[in-house]
């Protein structure tokens, strides 16, 4: 070993590298068909994401992506049944933006929905220096998903399946948690100037290039959420989406229409709305995508049948 | 910056690679020490004061120990007489022992306010108040830092060897500061003394393949044990130590058992991580562990498990304690009164005692940990008051000390003393641990073993299996090791496709079978919380 030269040194060290990566490449290819013959075994916080690919190819309208903000948005099948657009929830407790992204890369391989509702908590929640991190950990995970789908082999051997009741991405938030204030958006209350991390900022960007290339529009949604948004962030974000030219809705601005009742319609002190909240938000948000949006009705078509209600 | 994550395993020790590389001999230590308090930047930037304050404190008293030397050995001694001469020497003595107790008291002072103050004063505090007196000792804002009870002790030993000048004097602050902090054992140790760094830290040696090859090995072989074994199992021991659904009997000794093993993966994995990234760079660290679960008594189970923490103390207290005035007092008092098996007994207890109290101290302010110390002071004063009668029994049954039998006895009388020790020291409080020992013997039943009992615990049937083949792993790598052959040098010797084979193998074995990815919690270094 010794004698060799620096120069072989380095081409061994190419190999080796090579080959390892060779190596990854197929297991991400091996793990990704057990992933996809075994739905049921994906991991809690990926349900959204490996459920939504699950679905047949290009039947999904809109699909939504964020935070746990976005889980109590609409009842996926009781929207299908209103508009006749299927719509899926493919967001996760506590993605980040980067995550968002390569989510939307991922779902973009089997799907190709007309409109992206991106849920705008994960651009303004506290932001933490692992952001980058988890960047360079989702840009990892695209191309080498065997990062992300390695513990599928634990359920294969013998692990329980994690509880969950997703429904089409939506999981249930039946319970009424209150103690909020119900003027968390007056001017007064948050006179600071909020600032956009760069680092959202730049992926925002990206995915509105993504959402261009695929021919999806993309519309940003901020849910009502009395302890996470305030005017501050709203000035924020309408100023950063008017500059990128992206369509924003703010449903914190527009309780007289739709009318969220603080002492009833929370899970968790203002954190997240629940069942009876999103059953006030859905009407909303459903009317406001059939005036400003042309998505398709499915209805009568057998092949959506399954995303009508379920009969209890 | 966690030792088993991508961001230090990839990217860390790469950038330290290129810079160290591309740096001039002379310096590359600069890059040692940049890293470093880049990486304990990565923790936590505001607490750096009292890594100056330490680092300050042992260069200051080197320095001052150092002068004090050579002005001692400047000043003319001749024409003295015999007698004046003891006087001065005794005289200069003295002037050392007081630098280098100040030295130590002051870096062990900055130890217990940041560490041990709030445990000390909420004891006193308590015990006024059961007494019905006013609560003398007032609460402060302590800081601490990730490492402090590691740097300390490295700074202490690095002021008494300057003192009894088995390391030269460091003028060099930074060179001190990089020393205490050097990256791969600020968290979790091992405890490497000066005397035997220097030599390597600062040479600037250039970086070799074979040494990036033997490094990474070890560190992907540390990865494994932490984030396959350790990581996996600690879902176990965290519902087993669950205080509010007590559990009995099996799960108990479950408790115990599956804790240990825990530790063990974890601990001696951060340490196998701290070793490779050392010899990436042509730097040897000292061992830590030498297959501890293999010892016949208590005594060599702590020169195999911890080995720098019991080394240090062996060096810096149990041999100053043995050579001190009271043990030859003891030791004057037991020629006189008792026999000598009273007296060695006795010598040994003097020398021990503050050694396992320390132990457990360093540990933590903690009773738990406190008793553990003085569990294993108990417990080898009873194996050393017992062995003339141990062997007395061998001798009449005729059995070899190295017989087959007698080893499994003893190995297993071990095994049940780690165990219970272990139970003790990971238990929230020493009643909680008390109670658990109690409840040992409650309700024990080995049908819990396959009535579907443990797979209730947060960890599943496919864990139990990649926890078993971690451990098989791992003994027959260790008991390679007992017998003399190093696998990572076998490995290293194969040829090229075996090599790559092995390697890439065991890379992808932590990949699939590692905890870790969307939904789970990155789970600390058990001794990186000492």
């Amino acid at each position: 070993m010794r004698e060799d030269t620096l120069k072989k040194k380095i081409i061994r060290l190419a190999l080796f590298l090579c080959t390892f990566l060779i190596v990854l490449v197929i297991l991400s290819a091996i793990f990704d068909v057990l992933r996809s013959q075994n739905p049921e075994y994906v991991s809690e916080v990926d349900t959204g994401l490996w459920l939504s690919l699950n679905e047949p190819s290009d039947t999904v309208d809109i699909m939504i992506v964020g935070d746990s903000e976005t889980l109590s948005m609409i009842q996926p099948r009781q929207f299908y049944a209103d508009t006749g657009s299927t719509a899926y929830i493919a967001g996760g407790a506590g993605q980040a933006v980067a995550e968002c992204y390569y989510t939307l890369k991922y779902l973009y391989r089997d799907q190709s929905p007309k409109l992206i509702i991106l849920e705008s908590n994960l651009l303004t929640e506290p932001f933490r220096k692992s952001e980058y991190y988890t960047s360079i950990r989702n840009i990892t995970e695209y191309y080498l998903p065997i990062f992300r789908t390695h513990n599928v082999w634990g359920y294969l051997a013998g692990n329980s399946i994690p509880w969950r009741k997703s429904d089409k991405g939506w999981i249930s938030r039946n319970n009424i948690i209150p103690g909020v204030n119900s003027d968390y958006m007056s001017p007064d209350l948050h006179p600071e100037v909020y600032e956009i991390p760069a680092i959202r900022k730049y992926y925002i960007s990206q995915i509105k290039k993504l959402c261009e290339e695929n021919g999806s529009e993309l519309l940003v949604v901020t849910m009502p959420s009395a302890r996470n948004f305030n005017y501050s962030k709203l000035t924020a974000l309408q100023q950063e989406f008017e500059q990128q030219n992206i369509s924003y809705l703010d449903l914190n601005t527009r309780n007289d229409e739709i009318g969220i009742d603080w002492t009833v319609d929370t899970a968790d002190e203002g954190d997240h709305i629940n069942d009876t909240g999103m059953l006030k938000v859905m009407p909303y948000l459903e009317q406001y995508l059939e005036e400003n949006y042309d998505l398709p009705d499915h209805r009568g078509d057998a092949a959506y049948d399954s995303w009508y209600p379920v009969e209890q | 910056m966690g030792y088993t994550g991508a961001a230090y395993i990839v990217c860390f020790l790469l950038l330290t690679m290129v810079l160290y590389q591309l740096t001039p001999k002379k310096y590359r230590w600069v890059v040692f020490l940049l890293m470093s308090i880049l990486h304990f930047a990565s923790y936590e930037v505001r607490n750096i004061g009292i890594v100056l304050l330490v680092t300050g404190l042992a260069w200051f008293d080197g320095l001052i120990m150092g002068v004090i030397k050579q002005l001692q050995a400047k000043k003319p001694t001749d024409g003295l007489s015999k007698e004046e001469k003891k006087k001065k020497k005794a005289r200069d003595l003295l002037v050392q022992k007081v630098v280098v107790t100040l030295g130590v008291l002051s870096v062990l002072g900055t130890l217990f306010m940041s560490k041990y103050y709030t445990f000390v004063a909420d004891n006193i505090n308590l015990l006024m108040y059961l007494k019905g007196k006013p609560m003398p000792m007032p609460g402060i804002q302590v800081m601490t830092a990730v490492g402090l009870s590691y740097f300390v002790l490295q700074s202490v030993a690095y002021m008494v060897d300057v003192y009894w000048d088995k390391v030269d004097v460091q003028r060099n602050p930074f060179k001190i500061l990089m020393y205490l902090t050097f990256f791969p054992t600020l968290v979790q140790g091992p405890i490497a003394l000066m005397r035997d760094m220097q030599g390597t830290l600062f040479a600037g040696e250039s970086l070799k393949l074979e040494n990036i090859e033997r490094g990474y090995i070890r560190i992907i072989w540390g990865a494994f044990k932490k984030i396959v074994v350790a990581d996996r199992i600690s879902v176990a021991v965290n519902s087993l130590y669950d205080v509010s659904a007590p559990k009995t009997g099996m799960y108990i000794a479950a408790a115990a058992i599956f804790f240990t093993i825990q530790e063990y993966m974890d601990f001696s994995g951060c340490v196998d991580i701290a070793i490779g990234s050392a010899e990436i760079f042509g730097i040897v660290l000292p061992e830590n562990f030498r297959q501890p679960f293999v010892s016949r008594n208590a005594s060599e189970f702590w020169r195999r498990w911890h080995i720098t923490l019991g080394t240090f103390f062996k060096t810096y207290l149990f041999y100053p304690v043995s050579l001190s005035k009271l043990t030859k007092k003891w030791n004057k008092f037991g020629k006189k009164k008792l026999n000598p098996y009273g007296t060695r007994l006795g010598a040994m207890a003097i020398a021990l005692l503050p050694v396992w109290l320390c132990n457990g101290i360093w540990h933590g302010p903690k009773w738990t940990y406190i008793f553990y110390g003085i569990y294993y002071f108990i417990i080898i004063m009873i194996e050393l008051a017992l062995e003339p009668m141990w062997a007395k029994v061998r001798s009449v049954m005729h059995l070899d000390d190295d017989a087959k039998v007698v080893v499994f006895l003893q190995i297993a009388k071990t095994w049940i003393v780690i165990f219970v020790g272990e139970m003790l020291f990971r238990a929230d409080t020493l009643a909680e641990g008390f109670a658990m020992l109690g409840r040992l013997f409650v309700d024990f039943r080995l049908s819990s073993i396959w009535d579907g009992g443990f797979l209730e615990i947060g960890i599943g049937a496919g864990d139990y299996k990649a926890i078993v083949l971690g451990i098989i792993l791992v003994t027959i790598v260790g008991a390679m090791k007992e017998r003399g052959i190093d696998v990572r040098t076998k490995i290293m010797n194969a040829k090229l496709p075996v090599r790559w084979a092995v390697v890439i193998g065991l890379m992808v074995l932590v990949i699939i079978l590692g905890q870790y990815g969307p939904g789970y919690r990155k789970i600390d270094f058990i001794y990186a919380g000492f």
